[in-house]
């Protein structure tokens, strides 16, 4: 420990003479900020607080809560293979595919081309956030030559705000497309995603200001998760 | 060393969780809480000044990690990460609580004194607080009689019944070692 150690320890504790010197040496004044930034923690009453015991099993519920109607843990590189396989792969595959995966309630199932009725090839559920606690919306996702047609019915959403719109994303490693944009609560939306859906895992709704950055605002009211089926 | 190894050995384990929660596994939830509880719980309540807003915002950032799960990157230390979401989740519940039409909601509305540097504020009281919780007991309490309580050096060693000289040497020795720990700060958070 050198003596500008020793000193910079005094600093913190708020001995004078150690201030003086640290104001006045060089190899201490850089630090200074940094030293300055921990007294700031230490002289404010809400470092020191600690957290209800209860609430360890509080957030592990919530989490339990929200993780209940996704499909059982699987790895990483399988979620990201089956990601790949559910948009790339053709019908005859689909249709096996869906004789054998039995996927849970949200994390939807794999359809075959079907007469002349649409051709579903994923569906999967969005889910509220704090922003917009009873938001609900069941998602489809179609392959079509223009694109990937993802058909929201939502529910629980209030109307967005004068001035304010909702704008969907496809978010992935690749970074955030959007998908569209809308303002009513509830009933049919129709997006469309030019970039293939297999390099992405999620899909958020956003709430979005208008003449605001084009960039997301971060205030997600719907999140999802792209079947990875 | 001893503050390198620290370091190290926090990062280690800050990627050991994400690469556990990036897998599915439901089990990482109650280590991560066990791990960074406390930590997120004290950057949000030094942003909301609240405990039981502290508290809301400590549920709402774990649950918002795990619906990020999937886009986790197994390979890299989760704490920014955690502390990014405990900061904004901290953010929105502030402006909520003042009533703020929520289409204003975003990081320009937030609380007075937080606008810059952000991350960086949140990342030094992250640290600090995780540097106080390893502090030997005996340090720890003299410390927090004296930034917390606001004693003296006397007043301290009347209430643990120790000599003055004894307040002062342990005082002494959990700043420095306070100090030492915290010696990178700057310029981790430069680099996360």
């Amino acid at each position: 420990m050198t003596i500008h150690d020793d000193l910079q320890a005094g600093y913190l504790e708020g001995d004078a003479e150690a201030e003086a010197h640290v104001h006045s040496c060089a190899e201490c004044q850089a630090r200074l900020p940094e030293l300055d930034s921990i007294r700031e923690v230490l002289a404010d009453p809400a470092s020191w607080d600690e957290p209800d015991a209860g609430l360890e099993d509080r957030v592990v519920g919530a989490v339990a809560a929200e993780a209940a109607p996704l499909a059982a843990p699987i790895s990483l590189d399988e979620r990201r293979q089956r990601r790949r396989n559910v948009f790339t792969a053709r019908a005859p595959v689909w249709s096996m595919a869906a004789a054998i995966v039995v996927v849970g309630a949200i994390v939807a199932g794999i359809v075959a081309a079907n007469g002349g009725a649409p051709k579903i090839d994923a569906r999967f559920a969005l889910s509220a956030t704090a922003l917009a606690p009873h938001a609900h919306a069941n998602a489809t996702v179609r392959s079509t030559n223009s694109g990937f047609e993802i058909t929201l019915d939502v529910s629980g959403l209030p109307r967005a705000p004068a001035g304010s719109y909702y704008q969907a994303w496809v978010k992935g490693p690749n970074g955030l497309v959007p998908i569209g944009t809308f303002h009513t609560g509830n009933g049919k939306v129709v997006l469309w995603s030019g970039v293939s859906l297999d390099r992405y895992s999620t899909v958020t709704v956003t709430l979005e200001t208008e003449g605001g950055d084009p960039g997301s605002s971060g205030q997600r009211v719907l999140v999802g998760e792209l079947p990875a089926h | 060393m001893r503050t390198v190894s620290i370091r190290n050995v926090a990062e280690v384990v800050g990627r050991e969780l994400a690469g556990r929660l990036a897998g599915g596994d439901t089990d990482a939830v109650r280590d991560l809480y066990r791990e960074y509880g406390k930590l997120v719980f004290t950057v949000a309540n030094r942003v909301l000044g609240d405990r039981g807003l502290a508290e809301e915002a400590t549920q709402q950032a774990f649950v918002k990690l795990w619906q990020a799960a999937t886009t986790v990157d197994a390979e890299r230390d989760i704490r920014p990460l955690l502390c990014t979401i405990t900061r904004r989740v901290a953010y929105d519940i502030s402006a909520r609580e003042r009533r703020r039409p929520w289409q204003e909601l975003n990081e320009a509305t937030a609380p007075a004194g937080h606008e810059g540097n952000g991350f960086e504020r949140a990342w030094t009281t992250w640290r600090v607080r995780d540097a106080l919780d390893r502090l030997p007991e005996e340090e720890a309490e003299v410390m927090r009689l004296q930034h917390h309580g606001g004693m003296t050096h006397t007043e301290i060693a009347d209430r643990l019944g120790v000599p003055v000289g004894t307040v002062k040497s342990r005082s002494h020795r959990a700043h420095g070692r306070l100090s030492r720990l915290l010696h990178d700060l700057r310029e981790e958070v430069a680099g996360t």
